[in-house]
């Protein structure tokens, strides 16, 4: 589980020669380009182990920053968060230098988990900024009773009688906190957001949901529901 | 919950399966599994379940989408 190294006292910062992309350029200065080094050449110059450490472990930090320049492309963000973002990740990186498989390059497995590092810390920054309020909400409306008058307007009866049970399933079978879960994710709520209020982590919280899904998908059996009608209503929903 | 809420549930449930990848185990198959796309080699059966995950979670599916366009700019 990657997590802020705020929540890691002990992690690693940066070393040998990192943190200074703030005065190294921005993301059309900074080249993308990086030298090819086998996998141990790379973990021994993250463990500060290398003489070349400090030139590879600049270069691999340009190279993320290059690379999250793109993976956040959409996000649209000035340079300076992004180098922020950056620092985050590489700290992140180097706290997790030992979860490397080796099934690829260094420098791919390094993209990778900079982009789930950064990404998380832009949704655990708009959850705050929005005082967590999706959340609040979606807690709230979990666990207020509600009737089943969803599907008045359906039109195949197939489908009202599905959406009428699949509503008193969730609320029969589902405990408090899968309610929550399930519905703070169907609404877009951060796995991190749900997961940091609710005193967990983002493997529980999926394992959670995937948990009320199957019980879910059991119960609607058990009411009559086949996998085939599932797939046929999920289809026309799609439609 | 209401009717929207509801239909998208309807669908997740259609694709649920007992055994999912977590965003985690996600996250150790996705280099390997992006240097199979770059090279144009054959995915490998373990990489079947990265595909699947990409429909049940949208966190996941939003860092996908950055990497691809990494992926198309040669960054990886």
């Amino acid at each position: 589980m990657l997590v802020s190294h705020r929540d890691q006292p002990g992690a690693l910062r940066p070393t040998a020669g990192g943190s200074g992309l703030a005065h190294r350029g921005n993301r059309s200065t900074v080249n993308a380009r990086l030298p090819e080094h086998s996998n141990a050449d790379w973990i021994a110059a993250l463990r500060g182990e290398s003489g070349k450490a400090g030139a590879m472990v600049l270069d691999l930090e340009r190279y993320l920053f290059r690379a999250l320049a793109t993976t956040l492309r959409r996000r649209q963000l000035p340079d300076e968060e992004l180098q922020e973002l950056t620092q985050e990740a590489f700290s992140q990186l180097l706290a997790h230098l030992h979860t490397f498989r080796g099934d690829s390059a260094l420098p791919t497995w390094a993209v990778a988990v900079a982009t789930r590092v950064a990404f998380t810390e832009l949704r655990r920054r708009d959850a705050r900024a929005k005082n967590h309020a999706d959340f609040e909400r979606s807690a709230k409306d979990a666990l207020e009773r509600s009737s089943p008058g969803v599907s008045i307007a359906e039109a195949s009866l197939d489908r009202r009688a599905v959406l009428d049970a699949l509503h008193e399933a969730i609320e029969s079978e589902l405990s408090d906190k899968q309610k929550i879960a399930t519905l703070s994710l169907l609404r877009g709520v951060p796995t991190i957001e749900i997961a940091e209020r609710t005193g967990s982590n983002q493997n529980a919280v999926y394992k959670l949901v995937h948990d009320a899904r199957l019980r879910l998908r059991e119960a609607l059996e058990r009411r009559g529901v086949t996998a085939d009608l599932l797939h046929e209503l999920s289809a026309e929903a799609e439609a | 919950m209401n009717r929207k809420e509801l239909l998208v549930l309807l669908q997740l449930l259609d694709i649920t399966k007992e055994q999912e990848i977590n965003c985690e185990e996600f996250l150790v198959l996705l280099p390997s599994y992006m240097e199979l796309l770059r090279s144009g080699r054959p995915l490998e059966r373990e990489h079947v379940a990265i595909a699947y995950h990409l429909e049940i979670c949208p966190e996941c599916s939003e860092e996908h989408e950055g990497l691809m366009d990494a992926l198309d700019e040669g960054l990886v």
